[in-house]
Parts: structure tokens; sequence; C-alpha cells
């Protein structure tokens, strides 16, 4: 599943180009690049590249980090696909989560819910998940947060509801969801209703 | 809840290779742009483009290769390619679904070119919660060495720094040459650097594959090259029996015969001349054992190895000598090839599939006795082999 540096020393060679080299390419390209198409398949390989925490060390020192969290406000739905995927791949490090939490990574992330793209959803609640901590769960689990995975919670598609699910229940307070229920049907507890027009 | 079968789920559908890559980043194999996470990946693959010509057990047979298989089933109703048919196949473990898909995807079976998908649409909650769950806990443990590993770099430099103001423990860019040094502190035995002017390599050799050799139990069992060229005068049509089964049959122990089982792996096409000379190793009962780093990976596949006894429900064969003999050298063969799971995970698939074979007849008696219209709608009572409607099992 993951790389040890033996295998990739052994795989680069004495004369070969090391990870960290490599990896400073893609993002040399990714930046001069113009073409939209070399920015995607860029991004799709550091995402790739994320899922390993062999490489967390070079992507944090090549800021790959934050060209992620740049790419989710991109209007490429494609680019914020395989933005949402790197942070997903790389959110469960300790290091990698606080970099995330203090760039503000929370609001962005939660956008991404909003998406029409099934994947770009999907990463992004698992996303949230990992970046939960008890600083950041207040933000993670906030109303709107909790509204929205109740709907997807009914939606047909099974991936979806699972993952809703799991939110709902292992990420959330009872009290939580609860209000965030009863939010969705209206019933505002505590405003009277108007009283009966009085005939006379 | 199904999974929605009348529409192809868009991750099931193979994508454009990208070809427009450019030649430093260009992989060994052509790729498509796609990214995978945790969520992406699963248990539950889906197999297209297999032939429907009946090679239902072959299929589940090359797949138990890569890890246990706990169910398989033919989707009839999938939508599929003339010809050909859809298979769901359940992994025990997500890490044998992953290193099968990576090895059966675009892989040439019987005449079909396979195209392997995940399925996490077929995952329960638990099963998805289990999938997260795992893969904090490898992070977990990746993370956690490379703390320690930090730590003590830190600590092994900042001596350094009193001794010799040398490269900084936080290499930059420019300090590549020092990263190296920095790994040679904690891995003494990795060799120094190169010179300048490499001494030419030495002329190709055949490597063997060694079982020995292994370093993880994530490697997966590599195969002499595709490209690689038999010894002059071989002919993979022959036999040779390997110093695995040798052992088990009696033979007289002559100094040449050890001399080979030494040299087994490096002269191994030598052998037949040898051995056929030898009668008394004819202990294995002809059954004799094609070296499989010297067969093309095709021949291998359809190929009809020994399956472990009842497999699929099968009678048991009474004769005994030549069931053991068949169930040695099908061990081997299998442990040759993938020492790591070979026979233990086809020996489990072939348990899950008892397993749930007995669950199944044991319901099935049970609403036959119960109710006279027995056949009362529940899909539970159809074998796994021939259900016709894919239902996504709800525990």
């Amino acid at each position: 599943m993951f790389s040890s540096q033996e295998y990739l020393d052994k795989k680069t060679g004495p004369s070969g180009v090391g990870r960290l080299q490599y990896l400073q390419s893609l993002v040399t390209e990714f930046q001069d690049t113009d073409k939209e198409d070399c920015k995607e398949q860029v991004l799709a390989n550091l995402a790739n590249f994320a899922y390993d925490p062999i490489n967390y060390e070079h992507l944090r020192k090549l800021n790959v980090i934050d060209m992620f969290l740049d790419s989710l406000t991109e209007e490429n739905e494609r680019l914020v696909e395989f933005g949402i995927g790197g942070l997903c791949n790389l959110a469960l490090d300790k290091q990698n989560k606080e970099h995330i939490l203090a760039s503000g990574g929370v609001d962005l992330v939660i956008q991404c819910l909003s998406s029409r793209n099934e994947e770009t959803v999907l990463n992004a609640i698992t996303t949230l998940m990992f970046l939960t901590t008890p600083a950041s769960k207040p933000a993670i689990t906030s109303l709107s947060v909790v509204e929205c995975m109740l709907r997807f919670q009914l939606s047909k598609n099974p991936r979806l509801s699972n993952l809703a699910t799991i939110f709902l229940e292992d990420y959330c307070s009872r009290q939580q969801v609860e209000a965030a229920r009863q939010a969705q049907t209206g019933d505002a507890v505590g405003i009277a209703l108007p009283s009966e027009p009085q005939e006379t | 809840m199904a999974a929605p079968m009348d529409k192809v789920a868009e991750h099931h559908k193979q994508k454009q290779i990208c070809a427009s890559r450019p030649a430093y980043r260009q992989g060994r194999r052509d790729r498509a742009v796609k990214v995978y996470t945790v969520n992406q990946e699963s248990r539950y693959l889906l197999v297209q483009g297999v032939p429907a010509i009946g090679v239902t057990e072959d299929l589940v047979r090359r797949f138990a290769l890569y890890g246990a298989v706990q169910e398989y089933r033919v989707l009839h109703e999938y939508p599929a390619e003339e010809f050909t048919q859809a298979y769901w196949i359940k992994f025990d473990r997500l890490q044998a679904a992953r290193v099968a898909k990576r090895k059966l995807d675009e892989y040439s079976f019987f005449g079909g070119v396979l195209h392997v998908s995940y399925a996490p649409e077929f995952e329960t909650v638990d099963d998805t919660r289990e999938k997260l769950g795992e893969r904090r806990i490898l992070i977990a443990n990746k993370t956690r060495g490379k703390d320690q590993h930090g730590k003590q770099h830190s600590a092994s430099s900042h001596e350094d720094k009193k001794k010799v103001p040398a490269s900084s423990s936080t290499s930059t860019l420019q300090n590549e040459p020092s990263q190296r040094t920095n790994y040679q502190e904690e891995f003494p035995q990795v060799p120094s650097e190169v010179e300048t002017f490499p001494a030419l390599p030495a002329p190709p050799q055949q490597q063997w594959y060694h079982p020995a050799q292994q370093q993880s139990q994530w490697d997966v069992p590599k195969v002499a090259s595709k490209q690689g060229v038999f010894p002059v005068g071989y002919d993979a049509r022959l036999t040779v029996p390997t110093p695995n089964t040798n052992k088990s049959s009696p033979r007289s122990k002559t100094s040449s015969d050890n001399q080979d089982e030494d040299l087994g792996p490096l002269i191994g096409p030598q052998l037949p001349s040898k051995h056929q000379s030898g009668d008394s190793k004819e202990g294995t009962s002809g059954q004799s054992v094609v070296r499989p780093d010297l067969v093309p990976r095709q021949v291998m596949a359809g190929r009809k190895r020994p399956a472990p006894p009842g497999f699929f429900g099968e009678a048991l064969d009474e004769d005994k000598d030549s069931k053991e003999v068949d169930e040695d050298v099908g061990d081997e063969l299998q442990k040759a090839s993938c020492p790591d799971t070979g026979s233990s995970s086809i020996n489990k698939t072939a348990n899950f599939v008892r397993q749930k074979m007995r669950q199944i007849s044991q319901t099935g008696r049970n609403m036959s006795s119960g109710s006279r219209s027995s056949k009362s709608g529940s899909s539970s009572s159809s074998s796994p082999r021939s259900s016709k409607k894919t239902t996504r099992r709800r525990i």
C-alpha cells in the first residue's frame, strides 16, 4: 500500500530524480502552465501522492496543501474534485491537519458540500470527519452542516447516505442532530401560534 | 438498499487514458486522470468484460490469489457488452482488493480484457465505518513512526552540530545530498554516494524470484520480466520437479542431487536432463511442477490447477495418494507464485463459499418446511452463483 524509503531509493537509482525533486517539478509545472489539462493532470498526480504518508514532508515543504485549498475555489469542477481528494488523503496527519485548520480550510471544505460532483461531496464529508478536533468540532458540526447531512442521509446514493449516517452518529451529539431536525421541519418551539380569529 | 443497476455508475465506467502527459511524468502504464481516496476504494470489486463461457470458477480462483474472497456473484442484469458478464466480488480485506484491482485491471482473461473497478456503493454503514477507521489507524501508525524518527533525527543532529557545523536536520531543496547523508546515519547499511563515473553495469542475468527475498507482507509476487528470454534449449512444456516437492518424495541423496538442490534456482532449465536419468525422483508420481517464474502469466492463468478438495462442493476424490500429491503440487504452485496469500487465501475463500452455501441450504430447508408456498420472493434462498438480482445485503 505504502512505499518505503528503501523502495523509493531502489526505484530512483543513483542518478535518478528523487521524490522531492520530482514533486518540485510538478509544482513548478502547475504554477507555470496555462493549459487547464496540464493543471488537472498535475493536481491529480499530487493528490494521489498525498495518499502515502512518506510524501507528507515533501508536500508540506512545497506548500502543496495550500495549493489544494486554493483549488477548492476554482471554477473548474475537476480541479475542485482533485483538490478536495488531495486534502482528504492527507488530512489525517496531525501537522497537515493543523495547517489546514489554521488556513481556514474548514469553511472551504464546507462549501464543497454543495458541489454537483458526487466525488467532491463524498471527499468533503470525509475530510470534515478527518479534520475534527476538539477545537474545530463546533465549526464542523454547525447547524447548517448537520442539516445538510440529514438531507444526505435520505439520499438514494448509498455512498452518500452511509457517510452522512456515520457523520451524524459518530461526530455529532444527539442534541445537535435534534436541533437540526427541528430546524428542518420548521418546528419553531416557543413561538406561539396566532390565535383563532374570534367571530363576533 | 439496492444499488442502481439500471444506470451504470460513473466510477464503474472506464475513463479515457491521458495521452497528453509530458515525458517526464509519463508513467510505465498508461492511465486516466483520476484521484483515489479512501472513499473510492472498497473491498467490493466490480469486474466487467469477463467472457460468458462459464469461467466463474477460474475467475474467482484468480482473484482469490490476492486475498480471501468472501462472496461473489454474477450480475446478470448489469449492462455488459455482448458475450461478456459482470461479476461482483467481495474481499475479506481492503488491501487484498487493492492489490487484485491493480494486478487484474486490463488483464487478458480467456480472450477478454477485464475491467476491474471498486464498488463502494455495496458497502454497509459498518463497512464504511470500518474502512475509515482502518485508514485512520494506518496513517497514525505511519506518522507515529515518522515522529519518533524525527525526534531521533533532531537529537542526533544536535549532537552533530556541537562537533561539526554540518547540515541541519531540516533539509531544503539545495541540501539534497545532506538529506541523503542523514539517512546514512539512520541506515548505515545503505551504500554511500556513488562515484561520478560508475562502472558499466554487469551484463543482464536471469534473476530468479526467491521467496526469501521478500521484504514486506505487502510485496506481491513478481515473476521474471515478461521480456525476459528463456535460456537456450529450455522448453516450457517440460516440467521440472522443484526442490520443495523433491523433499516430500523419497529419493536417494547423492552429491549431485544436493548440488542441484542448492543451485536449483540458478540452473533450473538444465535440470530436466539430470533428473530424467534418476528414476527415483518419480516418487512425485509424474506430477512434476513447472517453475512459475519461467511460465508466462497467461499460461498460468489458463492452466487447470488442482484446487483444494471440495472447493466448489465437488465430491472428494477417493484416491488419497494422488489427491495428497495434487494438494502438495497445487499448494506448492500457489505458494511459489504467491508466497504470502496463495493457498491460504484460496482455502479461506473455499471456506467462505461453503459457509454461505450451508446457510442458504438451511434457510431453504426452513422455508420449505415452514410454509407451503416456499418460493415467496426471498432472495436469500437463491444461491449466490445463480442470483438473478443484485441485492445489497443490509444486515
